[in-house]
């Protein structure tokens, strides 16, 4: 009889290096923030009531899951020793800080001035807390997209700081960060400019499908399509609006939303466009750049400028299906792992060496090497 | 049947799992509910997660239910009864296996 380690501590996951690319800094508690909020409005209230109330949709997940569970399922890290702990608990080489606690429900917040504020005062925080390359930590700041001027000059000032590498913004029928056309323009071109990835997450989860079915009562419906939704109405209306024409250098990052909805989207909007693309010159953004016509088929954009985190992965149970649907998604070049960390949601490393569509190559590119590549990290 | 020594009893603590590994390749999780032992394939059948660290609570997911006899997957919360293996959700059984107590001995029945 032999004991055996737990299974994120297997020899071979710790044999490979492993960049987790959505590890979630949990921020629930004001008193974190406040040395950095500049807002003497918003630090009143911080300091009277807390962090603010964000707008939620009538799931409970202790419901669905009969435990108590949720955002700290498996740990928490807000400073860059506790990011270490879980680094050394997980086998990861290098993680990707991702907002996480307030920091993820900021387009659910009422006003612009306080989710402005609390944007760059976590952001600061992120700089001066959590962020130490050193030690294979890297960060995305929160764009502070409720107003571009805003977002402009904090785009300005943080692609300057070590260990920042991409802005975060989110997939979230409230808060969809392309869909105001041109408007937004300046701070697409700021991180084109600035080779700096746009990394969206999902925030809110439902309200795309509580419209479409006032009887949905599951909480499985929500979680499996919302998240893949808003992705691809996100992804599919940057690439119709001809976002990609006008900033060629722009990389995006879609965070939690899966991946094998990629090929459909894909392969449709090829279908689609060369039966009705006579439109796209209306649109506000080609017809501002005297274009009548995309210039790539749309599955082009997506191979070219999008990149999707594993998790959560869900596979089909199926090798030869499982191996398929890694092609189909341009695993090799666009896949790229994560954790979740440390929410309830959590995907481990270990489906990399149990899946048998998976080999040498794709594996080492799906653990680090893409996410290397796309956000310059130097493990 | 085989039998394997895998302990003493003041290894297996309450409420809590402990992966054993039989014949170098079968992993398999112990646990101690209410002084009994069960042991189960230690892995969960939604991701192929290990079931052990059930009773950690590191893991707010995970759980061991005595009134049920069951537990609660650490990693996202499939349930598993530890005197069957049985899982309501996907009505299929985990390999669940013996466990004897030879004074403070512990053997897993295979």
């Amino acid at each position: 009889m032999a004991r055996a380690q737990p299974r994120q501590q297997d020899e071979r996951v710790e044999d490979l290096t492993i960049v987790d690319t959505d590890f979630h800094i949990g921020i629930h508690d004001a008193e974190l923030l406040m040395p950095y909020v500049d807002s003497d409005v918003l630090a009143d209230k911080l300091d009277r009531w807390g962090l603010p109330q964000y707008a939620k949709t009538g799931w409970t997940l202790s419901y669905a899951q009969d435990i108590e569970s949720g955002t700290t399922a498996h740990g928490h890290a807000s400073t860059t020793g506790e990011v270490v702990d879980a680094m050394a608990e997980f086998s990861f080489d290098g993680v990707l800080a991702t907002p996480g606690g307030v920091g993820l429900f900021l387009p659910r917040i009422r006003w612009s001035l306080v989710k402005i504020e609390l944007a760059k005062a976590y952001n600061r925080y992120l700089i001066e807390n959590v962020v130490d390359p050193d030690q294979g930590i890297y960060g995305v700041f929160i764009l502070p997209e409720w107003n571009v001027d805003d977002a402009v000059e904090e785009i300005q000032t943080m692609s300057s700081k070590r260990g920042i590498v991409g802005a975060a913004s989110f997939v979230d029928p409230w808060n969809h960060t392309a869909g105001t056309g041109v408007a937004r323009d300046p701070i697409f071109r700021e991180l084109a400019d600035r080779d700096l990835p746009l990394v969206l997450h999902q925030s809110g989860k439902e309200d795309a499908l509580m419209s479409r079915n006032v009887s949905r009562e599951s909480r499985v419906e929500s979680t499996s399509l919302a998240f893949p939704f808003n992705a691809m109405s996100d992804m599919t209306n940057m690439i119709m609006t001809g976002l990609f024409d006008k900033f060629p250098d722009l990389e995006v990052l879609i965070q939690e939303c899966g991946m094998n909805w990629v090929p459909f989207v894909a392969n449709r909007l090829d279908d689609q466009l060369q039966r009705y693309s006579y439109d796209v010159m209306l649109g506000d953004r080609k017809h501002r750049m005297g274009e009548k016509h995309l210039r790539n088929l749309p599955s082009e954009y997506v191979r070219d400028h999008f990149y999707f985190s594993t998790q959560p992965v869900a596979l089909p149970k199926s090798p030869k299906h499982s191996e398929s649907m890694l092609e189909m998604c341009n695993a090799n070049e666009s896949v790229i792992f994560s954790s979740d960390f440390p929410h309830g949601t959590i995907d481990v490393a270990d489906w990399l060496f149990d899946n048998p569509g998976v080999n040498d190559d794709l594996r080492r590119n799906i653990a680090a090497d893409t996410a290397i590549e796309l956000f310059d990290i130097d493990l | 049947m085989p039998e394997h020594h895998i302990g003493t009893i003041d290894e297996f603590t309450e409420g809590e799992g402990v992966r054993v590994t039989l014949d170098s390749n079968l992993d398999v999780a112990v646990f101690n509910v209410d002084g009994e032992l069960y042991a189960i394939l230690d892995n969960c059948l939604h991701m192929n997660y290990p079931l052990h660290e059930a009773g950690s609570t590191s893991r707010q997911p995970g759980g061991v239910n005595e009134k049920t006899c069951s537990i609660k997957c650490p990693w996202h919360g499939l349930e598993w009864s530890l005197e069957d293996g049985y899982n309501a959700t996907l009505n299929k059984n985990l390999p669940t296996f013996d466990v004897e107590t030879r004074g403070t001995e512990v053997y897993l029945i295979r």
